[in-house]
């Protein structure tokens, strides 16, 4: 009986913690908007999202932050994105990585395997006072910051099965320019 | 009621893993991130003061091996049994006491003596044999021998010089023929030889070997962890101290790494070594840290 009511108080006590776990998902570096987060409740890391296209168009949040101290100081403002197999067997092998990107999103130049789980993250390149100076990579969940890249807590999501090339929205887009 | 769960009859492994979930779920909803290096909780001012200080920047990187940790599998049928039986014990203790369930632990105490016996049973039956273990230490052994001849520490000092110089606006030099002095030792760097060197950056590995979770036939990641130090020359005062570490997403058996002497994990350790150097560079030299509201 005493053991059940420390077990009790000590879930009285953790359940605020517990439910904030339910809540938003933590993110350092720059927040991803697509594709969005999700996590599943308990989940330590964020899950893999659909996207809908084998060469998806991925976007994230502008730099600098509007909290910056000193935003008019911030010049040459750059992103670098990278792309991991994700897959437990493929040993977060780099598939995709681009850097010197001027604008907060990119579309992904060649295809990419299809019905795959893929680890991604963006960081912004800049300089401050003329000093070079990077953000950290993007990270969701329990931020794993002791770590390199990629990791765990990388944003994810995972690519569509073969699909014929006139059901791939971004083709149909291609061919009507 | 802390030193009563302390001393009750749960083994002191499912303590440390009830603990260490717990600070899994309860660091992050008070603001504690408990996996962070010390850089990101320095304000902008603070690291811009630090490195306008820095100077010329000596590279040291010891050559002596850190800890070897390797999660080996069950050794056989009576490996098997032997930890089929602590696992199957431990198992549902542990998720007992994490889960939100008032009594979880009471259950999970009930329910192990037959999950014990399941366990033992079926690690006796799926352990890997002796012969395949046996085969396969040989064969990682090789791949120890070839990572030992690449001489990685001098390969990881390289990188850093080159990342450093080109990615920074810092002058970094290789601090070549220097070693690194006991930790214990007060004099550090100072008396050395260092052709005008004012920051050393030393880097020192820790441990590597395969981790994962503890089963029969566990499936395991590579892994290195180093310990790296930013050191006021004159001084011997450190500026940062961070322990970075990677580890390879991909999991496999103990058996599946030794595939042809080990190729997988010496690939798996050369890619680590390039991005430990890239993680270092970033943290101490380039890192601005400021979070979006």
């Amino acid at each position: 009986m005493r053991q059940v009511r420390f077990e009790m108080l000590l879930m009285a006590l953790l359940a605020p913690t517990l439910l904030s776990a339910c809540g938003g998902i933590r993110v350092v570096g720059l927040h991803p908007h697509y594709p969005p987060l999700e996590r599943k409740t308990f989940s330590l890391f964020a899950d893999s999202v659909k996207v809908d296209s084998l060469q998806p168009v991925l976007r994230w949040q502008r730099f600098p932050y509007p909290n910056l101290l000193h935003p008019e100081q911030v010049q040459d403002v750059t992103y670098e994105l990278r792309i991991w197999d994700g897959t437990s067997r493929a040993a977060n092998k780099l598939k995709y990585a681009r850097e010197g990107l001027t604008l907060p999103k990119h579309q992904v130049e060649q295809p990419l395997e299809p019905a795959t789980q893929y680890l991604w993250s963006v960081r912004a390149r800049f300089k401050l006072a003329g000093n070079p100076l990077v953000t950290e990579w993007g990270m969701a969940g329990l931020t794993l910051r002791n770590e390199t890249v990629p990791n765990p807590s990388c944003f994810r999501f995972e690519t569509p099965p073969v699909i014929a090339p006139h059901d791939d929205p971004h083709r149909a887009h291609q061919s009507e320019e | 009621m802390i030193r009563k769960w302390l001393r009750s009859g749960l083994s002191p492994p499912i303590r440390g893993l009830s603990g260490l979930l717990l600070a899994i779920i309860i660091g992050p909803a008070l603001g504690l991130d408990l996996f962070s290096p010390a850089i990101y909780a320095m304000s902008p001012e603070q690291t811009e003061q630090l490195r306008s200080s820095l100077g010329t920047i000596g590279v040291v990187v010891s050559p002596r091996a850190g800890k070897q940790k390797v999660l080996m599998p069950a050794k056989g049928p009576g490996g098997g049994f032997a930890r089929g039986l602590a696992a199957g014990a431990s198992f549902p203790v542990a998720v007992g006491f994490v889960s939100p369930v008032p009594g979880g632990t009471l259950l999970g105490i009930l329910v192990a003596p037959f999950t014990a016996v399941a366990g033992a049973f079926y690690g006796a039956i799926t352990a890997p044999s002796a012969g395949q273990i046996e085969a396969a230490e040989k064969e990682i052994q090789l791949a120890e021998e070839s990572l030992r001849a690449m001489e990685l520490e001098r390969v990881l000092m390289d990188r850093l010089v080159a990342l450093g110089s080109d990615n920074t606006p810092f002058s970094f030099v290789p601090l070549l023929g220097v070693e690194p002095p006991d930790l214990s030792d007060d004099a550090g760097y100072r008396g050395k030889e260092l052709s005008g060197v004012t920051t050393v950056l030393e880097v020192r590995s820790r441990k590597a070997g395969l981790r994962g979770l503890y089963g029969i036939n566990p499936q395991t990641s590579v892994f290195i962890e180093l310990n790296a130090r930013l050191i006021r020359v004159r001084d011997n005062d450190i500026l940062l101290t961070e322990s970075p570490s990677c580890g390879s997403e991909g999991r496999r058996e103990y058996v599946e790494w030794a595939v042809q002497e080990g190729e997988l994990i010496v690939d798996e350790i050369t890619t680590c070594v390039d991005e430990l150097a890239e993680k270092i560079i970033d943290d101490f030299f380039l890192v601005y840290p400021t979070q979006s509201p």
